[in-house]
């Protein structure tokens, strides 16, 4: 698995970041970064580290990047672990979902380095601490986004299906999107939670079973792309081309392959119209395709946002956690909001972001 | 003993300093130990706090994993979403507990522990769904199967949750042996404790015995040693061959010092005492002059000393055996008795007395004497000095008495002579000479005196001197002469005077006195030398009569030109108003040489303006009532300075103006001399480029002069007289415009201040005019 590393390498990645951080000065002229994520997603974040390279931050820089495939919170653990113990470690942007970028938190916010999650929407990050920003809302709005989207494409009585991954994203979202379904005139047909890793296909032939036995009108989809993408061959077949409608964990998917068509007519919500965004968000777009040879995603910008947002802080005088800290808090405030490739960038009282959804179908266009 | 200086206290000091080190390290230990025992009681409250709440975490966690279960395994005839309802908020229970130990303070082993949990659930709630489908579809078999799996989970997340609890326990089990390291700590920390204040009290108690203990035990020998008469023992001290010992000295050093002083002090006074009686006996022994003691009571010879021996006769045994009647003339014994009996003072003088010698002989004495204790008895010692060759003195004295009033009797003579060389000077003499006693009593009117008073010698021998004056001077002579006679003190002796004399017949007149004093017999004489200045004093007033028609003349003629000048003004401004309207109206009447007399016309009534102006400001300034007073000439010729520039600004006049400059003078008259001798300078420099004036003073023979100097045109020092003379100008008018008036304005200012006004320049360097105010002389 060259693209995912192992946790030893993880592990010894961050032992070499230890020693070269440690081997230079600890004045208050040098900071460091860690940035931890999705392969794909770190590549955007050494995007906006080129980019601010041509500018500079008004201090020696160290960045440790780390990528992880895992999409666990044991992984994530360890890695803030590790990257609590660096000298002049001032934030983090990460980690890849919200289960691991949870996990991490508090270590973060023991250690009093700021913790920036581009793309974790789980409820209980808003708790994390007062050093946990993140660059989209909590899930008690998408939830009722979704509720209210089927809401307003189905008709009265018709059946939902919910099919979730049991974890602190897959948890929260699934309540909020049931909390505001019961105030719709749409009937609950079937739960089905199931966990990232223990997926067998054993378990998507019993769920697809349950899902045809249950007769939804419609599947909705809390869980993240790449286990979506193995339940839609089954889904497929049990169900033919019943709607199905996902979370943001399924953003990014209308890039995997889809040579069977299983994705096509999935719509899910996204953060941002990629199409419809500013110059700066197509400019990205373009460096990103130029460089990495496949499409930007709406994460993809989040994290470049994430490490633009750090960086500006950094120039603006930020030091320390602390510091950089205040200088988020004041975005909106003391201070103009950070302007983003994503749009503007200011935080609320929790470290919570505002920001609307966009409901998008593979293979078709953006609602 | 009080000796004034501080003694050190450094015993008390260390005893102090060490208990004062004892109690803190007490105070410190303590409190060290309060606050560990503080310090774990509060960790282990904290943790066992910490770990009780994470047991009811996993209670609750447990609780609600155990009613997942239930619902989930068993069959229920309630509707399926209640089913599912209640499932999910055991879930959510079971959930909310795990996101509880999330936000606390965990290690990553612990983390790790926890993700596990999660994870044991997620899988239990997929295995408890796919349950329910199961069962509600009647798959029972499947369904069991599916039940294995969830209850699998459930245990292995129950062992998650105790292996979580665990790795909390070894949080309490580290505090443990933490506090059991601390207690240990403490244990020996304690013996050390122990340890160091034994050590501290053998230290305190060895210090005690070498710096308390030994001294007093040597300082008590040497002062039985010294009490028992060894008055050179001495109690050691710490300087006592030790480097540094007086710097060391303490309050027991300081002791045997002072004893040590002390011990010096009797030895030496001893010492001196012995040499004392020594040198007593030595004095008594060989002192040339015959010496005895002798008892007061009994009158009997008790020591008797070498010269004595010699001078009397008596051998030192005889002396001895003798009482002081034995050396007396029977006839002097009755006197001698009854001397010895008066009461006598400590040192007495007793006179000459009469001894007789062994060989019979009678030698005249003088004896004095002292009354001592000697051997326990009433005594005198007594000075025995023969005084026969005093006595042969006396008489030559009386023989050089004689001599001297022979001589005396001669020089009397001569004074006589002398006398009579002065009678007749005084006799011849034009000026009169009267003689007094102390009394006031005439004893001597020469003939000029005869002459002036008009009495005759014998007329007014023997009267008072009053008879010579006029009654108003009588009183004031007598007291005179008393307070003289009294206290020395003489207003007219030694002077001459103005007086008025009396003749005979009872006219006044004026006279000079020259009043002398001498003694004549021990008492004080006056004479008096009396000159008759009535024709002198005729010329005097007749001289103050000229000076008073002088001045009254003086005035009138002041007072006449100030009405002169400023009667003058009124057809002035006629004649120059006139002409001005001539020319103004009947310009085209006129040809040029009348309008060139017409402008002249009103020129020159223009300069008659100013000199009437002038000439009344100089009549003002002489008219002008003094009213003295303090003036800050400083601030007065600041005043006038800045007018100046006002008035004729010019932009490269430095003025300089010394501060603080006062004198006592009328104010606005000051001000105008000032004004005068300013406005000159200022003049005086306009043709220059650059140009300084400067007001200040200086010091001349002790007085203090004022002066204005300048830089300008300056004069030639031959004219300097001229420049104070009314109408006199040493330059021409067209170069500076003036009438001539203003020096002699100051000039009359300073002189009705009693002061002088003079100048010092040269043409083209400048002039200085300097002057004095009469209170400054």
């Amino acid at each position: 698995m060259p693209e995912h590393p192992s946790g030893l390498a993880l592990v010894g990645a961050l032992c070499c970041a230890t020693l070269f951080t440690s081997a230079g000065c600890d004045g208050p002229d040098r900071v460091v970064l860690g940035i931890s994520s999705s392969p794909r997603f770190v590549d955007a974040a050494r995007l906006a580290l080129e980019q601010s390279a041509t500018q500079g931050v008004g201090v020696e820089l160290d960045t440790v990047l780390v990528p992880d495939g895992t999409n666990l919170a044991a992984p994530a653990i360890r890695i803030a672990e590790r990257f609590a113990a660096l000298d002049g470690l001032v934030a983090v942007v990460g980690h890849s979902n919200s289960a691991s970028s949870l996990a991490a938190s508090p270590i973060y916010n023991d250690r009093r380095v700021v913790q920036l999650a581009p793309h974790s929407s789980a409820i209980f990050y808003s708790q994390a601490g007062p050093y946990s920003f993140r660059l989209v809302p909590p899930d008690d709005r998408q939830g009722a986004f979704l509720a209210q989207h089927l809401a307003t494409s189905l008709s009265d009585g018709s059946r939902v299906a919910v099919l979730y991954v049991n974890d602190a994203y897959g948890r929260g979202l699934r309540t909020a999107f049931l909390n505001a379904l019961d105030t719709m005139r749409l009937h609950l047909a079937l739960e089905l939670p199931h966990t990232q890793e223990a997926l067998t296909e054993d378990d998507i032939t019993w769920a697809a079973e349950a899902l045809r036995v249950a007769r939804p009108d419609v599947i909705v989809c809390l869980a993240r792309a790449n286990v979506v993408n193995r339940y839609l061959p089954a889904i497929r077949r049990e169900l033919g081309n019943i709607p199905i409608v996902g979370g943001d964990a399924v953003a990014g998917a209308e890039h995997v392959p889809n040579d069977d068509g299983r994705w096509n007519g999935v719509r899910f919500v996204d953060f941002l119209d990629l199409d419809a965004g500013s110059p700066e968000l197509q400019t990205f777009r373009r460096r990103y395709r130029e460089r990495f040879g496949r499409e930007a995603t709406a994460p993809d910008a989040l994290t470049y946002d994430a490490v633009g947002l750090v960086l500006a802080g950094i120039r603006a005088g930020a030091r320390s956690g602390p510091e950089l800290r205040d200088y988020l808090r004041s975005l909106g405030r003391e201070r103009p909001p950070f302007q983003g490739i994503t749009g503007l960038v200011a935080f609320d009282s929790a470290g919570d972001i505002d920001r609307s959804y966009v409901l998008r179908t593979i293979g078709g266009g953006t609602r | 003993m009080s000796t004034g200086h501080r003694v050190p206290r450094s015993v008390s000091r260390r005893i102090l300093l060490v208990g004062a080190v004892c109690t803190l390290v007490l105070l410190l230990a303590m409190a060290l130990l309060v606050g560990i025992n503080a310090r774990l009681h509060s960790d282990l409250y904290a943790a066992t706090g910490a770990f009780a709440e994470e047991q009811r975490i996993a209670d609750q966690i447990s609780n609600a994993v155990m009613r997942q279960l239930v619902i989930a395994s068993t069959p229920t005839p309630r509707r399926g979403a209640d089913v599912h309802a209640e499932f999910r908020a055991a879930g959510e229970d079971a959930y909310e507990g795990m996101q509880r130990y999330l936000f606390r303070d965990l290690s990553a082993d612990e983390r790790l522990q926890l993700e596990s949990m999660k994870e044991h659930h997620q899988r239990l709630e997929v295995a408890a769904t796919r349950t329910f489908n199961l069962a509600a579809r009647g798959a029972v078999g499947q369904a069991e199967a599916s039940t294995d799996l969830m209850i699998r989970h459930a245990l292995a997340l129950q062992d998650a949750v105790d292996a979580f609890l665990r790795l909390r326990e070894g949080d309490l089990e580290r505090i443990r042996t933490r506090q059991a390291a601390y207690f240990r700590g403490m244990g020996v920390g304690l013996g050390a404790l122990a340890l160091l204040l034994v050590g501290s009290a053998v230290l305190l108690a060895r210090y005690l015995h070498r710096r308390l203990a030994v001294p007093l035990a040597e300082l008590s020998d040497a002062v039985t040693r010294v009490g028992v008469g060894d008055l050179a023992a001495r109690a050691p001290t710490s300087d006592d061959g030790e480097p540094g010992g007086a710097e060391r000295a303490d309050e027991l050093d300081q002791l045997a010092a002072a004893f040590n002083v002390m011990a010096h002090r009797i030895e030496k006074t001893q010492t001196v005492l012995r040499q004392s009686e020594e040198q007593f006996r030595l004095l008594f022994a060989n002192n040339p002059l015959p010496m005895w003691v002798y008892d007061l009571d009994t009158l009997q010879f008790v020591e008797v000393n070498d010269a004595a021996v010699d001078h009397y006769g008596y051998s030192r045994d005889e002396f001895l055996s003798m009482r002081l009647s034995d050396i007396r003339p029977p006839e002097d014994v009755p006197r001698l008795v009854a001397d010895v009996q008066a009461e006598r003072p400590a040192l007495s003088h007793s006179g000459e007395w009469r001894h007789r010698l062994k060989d019979g002989r009678i030698i005249d004495v003088e004896i004095t004497s002292h009354t001592l204790a000697f051997g326990g008895r009433r005594a005198a010692l007594v000075v025995a000095q023969d005084i026969a060759q005093r006595k042969r003195a006396e008489a030559q004295l009386h023989d050089l008495t004689q001599e001297l009033e022979q001589r005396v009797a001669l020089r009397t003579t001569e004074l006589l002579a002398s006398e009579e060389r002065f009678r007749s000077l005084a006799v011849t003499a034009n000026e009169g000479i009267v003689t007094a006693d102390r009394r006031g009593c005439i004893t001597y009117l020469n003939p000029a005196a005869e002459r002036t008073f008009g009495y005759s010698a014998g007329e007014v021998l023997g009267q008072q001197l009053t008879v010579l004056m006029p009654e108003r001077f009588q009183e004031p002579h007598r007291r005179g002469l008393a307070r003289y006679l009294a206290t020395g003190e003489a207003h007219v002796i030694g002077r001459t005077v103005e007086l008025a004399g009396r003749r005979k017949d009872g006219t006044e007149f004026p006279l000079e006195l020259s009043l002398a004093s001498w003694h004549q017999d021990d008492e004080p004489a006056f004479a008096g030398i009396i000159r008759d200045i009535t024709e002198r004093k005729q010329i005097e007033e007749a001289l103050q009569r000229s000076a008073a028609d002088l001045e009254v003349a003086n005035k009138e003629l002041e007072a006449f030109s100030y009405s002169v000048s400023h009667d003058l003004r009124a057809p002035l401004r006629g004649i120059a108003g006139f002409s001005q309207a001539l020319l103004e109206d009947y310009d085209d009447a006129l040809d040029d040489t009348g309008r060139d007399y017409l402008r002249r016309l009103v020129a020159a009534s223009g300069r008659m303006g100013v000199l009437i102006d002038d000439l009344l400001e100089l009549s003002r300034v002489t008219r002008h009532e003094l009213q003295p007073e303090r003036v800050d000439l400083s601030a007065l010729a600041q005043s006038v300075a800045t007018e100046l520039c006002q008035r004729e600004p010019r932009s490269r006049v430095q003025v300089v103006i010394a501060p603080g400059l006062e004198a006592r003078g009328d104010a606005s008259l000051l001000r105008i001399a000032l004004q005068n001798l300013l406005h000159n300078a200022w003049k005086f420099t306009g043709r220059h480029e650059q140009a300084s004036i400067e007001f200040g003073t200086t010091e001349r023979d002790g007085v203090r002069v004022y002066f204005v100097r300048d830089d300008g045109a300056g004069f030639d020092m031959r004219y300097a007289e001229q420049l104070f003379r009314p109408f006199h100008r040493l330059h021409r008018e067209t170069e500076f415009p003036g009438t001539g008036i203003g020096l002699a304005t100051v000039q009359r200012i300073v002189h009705r201040h009693d002061g002088r006004l003079w100048a010092e320049g040269a043409v083209e360097q400048g002039a200085t005019f300097y002057f004095t105010l009469g209170e400054e002389s």
